[in-house]
């Protein structure tokens, strides 16, 4: 067995190498995760936005249920696309199960309720009076809206990327519906769980590093601009 | 519609919880009308204020423009275009002083407008030395007036100011009090809710006071 010193050369190796089914495997990844995260979004952060800014029957329960979701397991979640998609399930027909779109739909519902939770955070910490004021100036009720946004943007930004982040690097859902078919639907973290059970260590850190480094790329650039913000504000 | 001269409200009502804020008002703007509002704290001065600008739907209510009965929804986007709330305590959005001017000029056709007009507003206001200062940063008073100028590049025909000198120095209740006045020449009905109503004696036109939820003109 490789001892972790060597294991992390050969992991880095790879990556500088260009070896062509590691990259592939962090391009599945980013692209399915990528569009969960651009599909579940704009619905997740409207939803966050009435929470914040309206008052309705139920508000409260919802409120308390999306940030209950917060907890839902992504294998849970894995279990439930599975059933869905599954031959006997009411979506069978779609024969979605193992492919990149079942990936994407568990990962959706996966990030939307901590989009909605963050977002919903977010949009109360501006108070009412950037949406009185901006439609008080006479804007519309969407142009107001994306006022109240660019007012909130870095409460926002810090929602898409603990998305993006949570559901890249889970595993019990991708494994699940996606099937960790190579070249097809395996991502970073089927892909670390398969190799490491085969012993190959190099890959799984190599994959590991890349969540790390991205990780640190999500984190560096939010303080970037809330630091940029700051100096502005 | 032409220019609106002329806003009827009756019978307002509001409530919140259960709990009467407002009932039956009846209360008129007109066009170029210096009125200040008085009344105890609590007595629902704000909330009036807010269902008179569109920004809070009354529970009852008719609205009249130009002595046009219309439904409330139809009402709210005239009462949005057309009338202009100020906050006790105004927001600034985020960036410079220059970014909010520029904010509300973009409302109402204005977007193409010259940069020219920002900047007659920002000497006039006496605030051309903080055009490019964070608008978040400055005094509550400096604040005021750059709502106040806000509201002057907007082209409202009806502003309603929540206490727009609570807090003020001396030398701020003038400034704005002259800008006040020259609103007022220009036409724009303006109504102020205040606890200190002789600070507007020299604007005066008309006295009205929310007592026991109903207006009464003095």
């Amino acid at each position: 067995m490789l001892s972790l010193t060597d294991a992390t050369l050969d992991a880095l190796h790879l990556l500088i190498s260009g070896d062509s089914e590691l990259w592939e495997i962090i391009g599945i990844s980013f692209r399915v995760s990528g569009t969960a995260i651009l599909i579940s979004a704009p619905l997740a952060l409207l939803t966050g936005f009435f929470l914040a800014y309206f008052e309705f029957p139920l508000r409260r329960v919802l409120i308390s249920l999306f940030n209950t979701l917060l907890a839902f397991p992504a294998v849970v979640v894995g279990l439930v696309v599975y059933l869905m998609l599954s031959n006997q399930g009411p979506l069978g027909d779609w024969k979605l199960l193992f492919t990149q779109t079942a990936m994407v739909i568990a990962q959706s519902i996966l990030c939307i309720p901590i989009l909605i939770s963050m977002g919903h955070s977010a949009f109360q910490a501006a108070d009412q009076r950037v949406w009185e004021t901006a439609r008080t100036l006479g804007k519309t009720p969407v142009a107001a809206f994306f006022v109240v946004v660019n007012e909130v943007k870095f409460g926002l930004l810090a929602a898409l990327f603990a998305g993006f982040g949570r559901i890249i690097a889970e595993v019990g859902a991708s494994m699940m519906v996606g099937g960790n078919i190579l070249h097809y639907t395996r991502n970073i973290p089927t892909a670390i769980a398969l190799e490491t059970s085969k012993g190959n260590f190099a890959q799984g850190i190599a994959l590991g590093l890349v969540l790390l480094l991205l990780a640190f790329f999500l984190n560096a650039t939010l303080h970037y601009f809330q630091g940029k913000g700051s100096l502005n504000h | 519609m032409t220019t609106l001269q002329k806003i009827e409200y009756s019978l307002l009502s509001k409530s919140w919880k259960n709990v009467p804020l407002i009932k039956s008002v009846n209360i008129t703007a007109n066009s170029g009308q210096f009125s200040v509002l008085c009344g105890k704290n609590g007595t629902g001065k704000t909330t009036l204020l807010k269902i008179m600008t569109g920004l809070v739907c009354p529970d009852q209510g008719q609205i009249n423009l130009n002595q046009k009965k219309l439904s409330w929804k139809q009402a709210r986007r005239y009462l949005i275009q057309h009338t202009l709330y100020l906050h006790q305590t105004p927001y600034m959005f985020n960036g410079s002083v220059y970014r909010n001017l520029k904010l509300s000029l973009h409302q109402r056709g204005h977007s193409t407008a010259p940069q020219q007009r920002i900047e007659e507003v920002l000497k006039s206001a006496d605030l051309d030395q903080f055009k490019h200062q964070t608008a978040k940063t400055l005094s509550g008073g400096q604040q005021q007036r750059v709502a106040l100028a806000r509201a002057s590049l907007n082209d409202c025909s009806f502003l309603f100011l929540d206490e727009p000198t609570a807090n003020m120095d001396t030398a701020s209740v003038t400034r704005t009090l002259d800008f006040l006045r020259e609103l007022k020449r220009k036409g724009t009905s303006i109504l102020v809710c205040t606890h200190t109503p002789e600070t507007f004696d020299g604007l005066l036109d008309r006295m009205l006071v929310l007592e026991n939820h109903v207006i009464h003109e003095q």
